[in-house]
C-alpha cells in the first residue's frame, strides 16, 4: 500500500515536470524492480551518494561501512565517498525531484545509532551539493527513534 | 627491534587485584562512620571553642582549611563504601548477546581496536600493534580489526618524520589519518569511529600494550545491554625500581670504591630507596577509588585500556548534534525574519555541525563518562574491571609527570566550572557525589597551602591559630586523626599509600597553577604525555618546595634559639608545629628527589 502511494506521488510529480531525469528503483511485492528512468546525470548523483541497507543480518540497521585497510585524509564529508566506493552495491531506492532526494525506507525496520549518524552524513554530503533529503515509508519505530534523539527537524520523514 | 629502556621490564608480572571481602568492607564502613562522627565533633569544637580571638587572621583560614579537608574525608568514605564487581562471564560471540536485535538476523560481533598516536616513536607503537595482534579470542568468525589512528600524519609525506603508515602496513593493520588535529584525541577517535564499524571498540594509547586475555576477559560484560564501557586498570610496568641507599650515596658523591658503602650498609642495613619515585603506582586509583565507584555506577573512563559499546557513544553524539543544531536554529530564528534567509542559513549550520562521539575536551574521557551516565533515556552503565589487561609506560621525569597531571587537573576543573556534574540533570545522587569527589580533590591546594604555611607563620610570628595546644585540643584532634588513618588504611587495604599521600601534599603547586589557569579562563591544552625520558629542567616545578622547606628549617632554627634563650612564649606551640613541619618537609622533599632522580643503572 505504501509503495503504491510513493509511485502515485511520483507519477504526479513527473507529470508536473516532464524533463526531470533520475533513476528510481523500488522493489515491488513480487520482488521485481520497478524502474523509472529519469536520465544518466542524476543516476550517477544518486548512486554516488547512496548507502546500502541490507535486509539480512544486522547490517540492516548499521548501514554498511568502509573496508578493512584504507587511509582517509579528511573527515565527515569524505566519509560517504569512501563508503560508496567500497560497498558491494551502491544502489539504494530513491528518487531525485525538484532539489529533493527522496529515499525509500520501506524495507528498513530498524536503524541503530551508527546508522543514524550515517544518515546524517549522507544528508550533509547531499546538502553540500544543494540537494535536500527526505525519507519516505519510514516505520513508526524509526520515526520514534528519530524523535527521541531530537533529530526530527534534521532527518525529515515525509 | 629497537632497544628501549623498558625492554628489561617486559617480563614483569602485573599485580593481582585485591579480592572483595565482606568483613573488611563492614569494618571500613563502621570505622568510616566513627571517623565522620569524630571529625564533626572536632570541627565543631574548632569553630566553637578553639579559635584564637587575638589572631583571627590566622585562626580563621586554618579552621576553614581543616573544614574543607574534612569534606574530602567524608567524600572518601562515601567513595570507598563498598565493592560491586560485576560477574565475569565468557566472551561474547553473537550480536544478539549484547544488543536487542530488531528484526534483523544475528551475526558474530565485530570489534575494532584503536591505537591512538601523535608523535610517539613508531617502533614504540609497533610494540603495541604486535601485542594487539596477539590478543586472543575463542571465535574465529568474530571480526577483530586493528587501526592506528595517527594524528601526526606520518604517512611518508614528510621525510623528516618517521613513517607510521609503513609500520601499519608492515604489520598488516588499518591506518587512519586526518588533515587537522581538531578535538585532539577525541577528534582522532571521532575520525576512527567514522571510518570503522565494530560493534565494540577498544581504545589504546601508543604505549598501551594489551595482554592476550584483554578481549576474552572483558567482552562478556557487554551482555549487560546497558553497559556502555569497561575500563581496565592502567598498569605502569616500568615504574622505577628500588635502589640501595649505599649505591645512591656512592653515585651522588661519585665514589667508586666501597669504603663508604660498606659502613652505610652495616649501619642502616640494606635500605632501598627511590622505589616508584614518581608515584606512578596506579593501584590506589584503579583498584580502590575507581573500582569502588562500581557500587554507584560512577566509574569513569580513563581513555587507554577501555572497551566501549559503539552504540552508547553514538547515541550521545547524535543527541549532542541535535541539541547543538536546535540551539543554533533558535538563535537564527531570533536574528532573522526572512524565511528564505533562515532556510539558507540553516543549511550552512547543518553542514557546520559535527557528530562528536567523545567530547572535544582535554579530559574527553571523564567528560564523555559524565554525559553518558547522565543520559536519562538510556541509563548507560560503566564498569571498572579489577584485573590488569594491559600495560603502559609511566612518565619518567618530573616535567612530564607534572604536565600530565596538570592536564588532568585543568581538565577536571574546567568541567567543574563549565558543566558541573553536581548540577547535571540525569545523574544519580551517588554519581554526583563521586564526580564531585574527583573535582573536589583538585581544589586541595587551597587547603594544603594553608597547612604548609601555618607552621611557618607560627615560627616567625610566634602566634598560635588556636587558643592553646592544650589537653582539650589533643582530646578532639587525636581520636579523629587516628581513626581517620585507620579508616583509610582499611579502605586501601593491601596497598601502600605512602607515595600517594606524599604527592597529594607535594603536588600542591601544579594543582594551584591548574586552578588559577582555569579560573582565568585559559583554554585547557591537550599536551601529549612524552613516552620516553626527556629529563627536562625541573627546577621551576620545585622552587616553591625549596622555598617552603628552607623557610620551615629557618623557622625551626629561629625558634630553637628562642627556646635556648628562654624567650619562647609557647614551647608547646613550637613542639606541635615542629612535629607538623617534619611531615611537611618529608612530603615536599619527594618532589625534589624526583626532580633530581637519575636511575643508577643509567650512570
Amino acid at each position: 500500500m505504501e509503495e503504491n502511494t510513493i509511485n502515485r506521488d511520483l507519477a504526479i510529480n513527473q507529470s508536473k515536470q516532464d524533463n526531470l531525469s533520475a533513476t528510481f528503483k523500488s522493489k515491488t511485492e513480487n520482488g521485481s524492480n520497478a524502474k523509472i528512468d529519469l536520465g544518466p546525470a542524476f543516476t550517477r548523483e544518486i548512486s554516488e551518494n547512496s548507502l546500502e541497507f541490507k535486509r539480512s543480518g544486522s547490517n540492516l540497521k548499521s548501514i554498511h561501512l568502509a573496508g578493512e585497510r584504507f587511509i582517509i585524509k579528511d573527515e565527515a564529508p569524505m566519509r560517504s565517498y569512501e563508503t560508496y566506493k567500497l560497498i558491494d552495491s551502491p544502489q539504494f531506492p530513491g528518487v531525485y525531484f525538484q532539489g529533493i532526494q527522496y529515499y525509500d525506507l520501506k524495507n528498513v525496520f530498524f536503524i541503530n545509532n551508527t546508522g543514524m549518524a550515517n544518515l546524517i552524513d549522507l544528508l550533509k554530503s547531499l546538502l553540500q551539493k544543494d540537494v535536500e533529503v527526505q525519507f519516505v515509508n519510514v516505520s513508526d519505530k524509526i520515526k520514534n527513534k528519530i524523535k527521541a534523539l531530537g533529530l526530527d527537524h534534521i532527518i525529515i520523514c515525509s | 627491534m629497537k632497544e628501549f629502556y623498558f625492554n628489561k621490564f617486559d617480563n614483569r608480572q602485573p599485580y593481582q587485584a585485591i579480592p572483595e571481602n565482606k568483613f573488611r568492607t563492614l569494618l571500613f564502613q563502621s570505622c568510616g562512620i566513627i571517623t565522620i562522627a569524630l571529625g564533626l565533633l572536632y570541627i565543631y569544637w574548632r569553630w566553637r571553642y578553639s579559635l584564637n580571638p587575638h589572631a583571627l587572621w590566622f585562626a580563621i583560614p586554618l579552621v576553614v582549611a581543616e573544614t574543607l579537608s574534612f569534606i574530602s574525608t567524608i567524600l572518601i568514605v562515601f567513595n570507598f563504601w563498598s565493592y560491586k564487581d560485576a560477574k565475569k562471564t565468557a566472551p561474547v560471540h553473537f550480536l544478539s548477546e549484547i544488543e536487542e536485535l530488531q528484526e534483523g538476523q544475528d551475526r558474530p560481533i565485530k570489534i575494532d581496536v584503536f591505537i591512538a598516536t601523535y608523535n610517539e616513536d613508531v617502533e614504540l607503537v609497533r610494540l603495541s600493534i604486535i601485542d594487539a595482534k596477539k590478543m586472543e579470542y575463542p571465535f574465529s568468525d568474530v571480526d577483530i580489526k586493528i587501526y592506528v589512528l595517527d594524528d601526526g600524519r606520518r604517512d611518508g609525506r614528510d621525510p623528516n618524520k618517521q613513517n607510521m603508515k609503513e609500520v601499519a602496513e608492515e604489520e598488516g593493520i588499518g591506518y587512519l589519518i586526518r588533515e587537522h588535529n581538531d578535538g585532539y584525541k577525541a577528534g582522532n577517535l571521532k575520525n576512527g569511529l567514522a571510518h570503522t564499524n565494530g560493534d565494540l571498540f577498544v581504545i589504546l594509547d601508543a604505549d598501551t600494550r594489551p595482554l592476550p586475555g584483554f578481549l576474552v576477559n572483558t567482552s562478556g560484560y557487554f551482555r549487560n545491554k546497558k553497559l556502555a564501557w569497561v575500563q581496565t586498570p592502567q598498569w605502569f610496568y616500568d615504574t622505577t625500581e628500588p635502589e640501595k641507599l649505599s649505591a645512591v650515596i656512592k653515585s651522588k658523591l661519585k665514589i667508586s670504591n666501597n669504603f663508604l658503602a660498606r659502613p652505610i650498609d652495616f649501619i642502616f642495613g640494606k635500605i632501598e630507596v627511590n622505589e616508584d619515585i614518581f608515584g606512578n603506582d596506579p593501584r590506589l586509583f584503579y583498584d580502590v577509588i575507581l573500582r569502588k565507584r562500581n557500587f554507584y555506577n560512577a566509574a569513569f573512563c580513563c581513555g587507554a585500556g577501555s572497551f566501549h559499546r559503539r552504540e552508547a557513544v553514538m547515541s550521545l553524539a547524535l543527541k549532542d548534534f541535535a541539541r547543538g543544531f536546535k540551539e543554533l536554529e533558535l538563535e537564527l530564528e531570533n536574528k532573522h525574519s526572512s524565511n528564505v534567509e533562515i532556510h539558507d542559513r540553516k543549511k550552512a549550520l547543518l553542514l557546520k555541525q559535527e557528530i562528536i562521539p567523545f567530547k572535544f575536551h582535554a579530559s574527553e574521557d571523564i567528560y564523555t563518562s559524565i554525559m553518558l551516565h547522565a543520559d536519562k533515556e538510556n541509563r548507560w552503565e560503566s564498569l571498572q574491571h579489577p584485573d590488569i589487561e594491559c600495560k603502559m609506560l609511566s612518565t619518567q621525569d618530573l616535567d612530564s609527570w607534572i604536565k600530565q597531571h596538570q592536564r588532568y587537573a585543568e581538565g577536571s576543573l574546567d568541567i567543574a566550572f563549565r558543566d558541573n556534574p553536581v548540577f547535571k540533570k540525569g545523574l544519580t545522587f551517588g554519581q554526583r557525589i563521586c564526580y564531585f569527589n574527583t573535582i573536589w580533590s583538585y581544589f586541595a591546594p587551597l587547603w594544603i597551602v594553608i597547612f604548609l604555611l601555618s607552621p611557618i607563620v607560627f615560627f616567625f610570628t610566634l602566634t598560635l591559630p588556636v587558643s592553646a595546644y592544650s589537653f582539650d585540643f589533643f582530646k578532639y584532634f587525636l581520636p579523629f586523626q587516628i581513626m581517620n588513618t585507620i579508616t583509610i588504611t582499611i579502605g586501601c587495604w593491601g596497598i601502600n599509600t605512602k607515595r600517594g599521600d606524599q604527592y597529594y601534599i607535594s603536588g600542591f603547586w601544579y594543582m594551584l597553577l591548574a586552578l588559577i589557569s582555569v579560573i582565568r579562563g585559559k583554554k585547557v591544552k591537550f599536551n601529549v604525555t612524552p613516552k620516553d625520558k626527556t629529563f627536562g629542567k625541573n627546577t621551576r616545578h620545585i622552587l616553591p618546595h625549596i622555598i617552603l622547606i628552607s623557610l620551615s628549617l629557618l623557622g625551626i632554627g629561629y625558634n630553637v634559639i628562642l627556646l635556648c634563650l628562654d624567650l619562647h612564649p609557647t614551647p608547646s606551640g613550637f613542639a606541635a608545629n615542629a612535629f607538623w613541619t617534619i611531615f611537611n618537609i618529608i612530603d615536599l622533599s619527594v618532589m625534589i628527589r624526583a626532580a633530581n632522580w637519575t636511575s643508577m643503572k643509567r650512570l
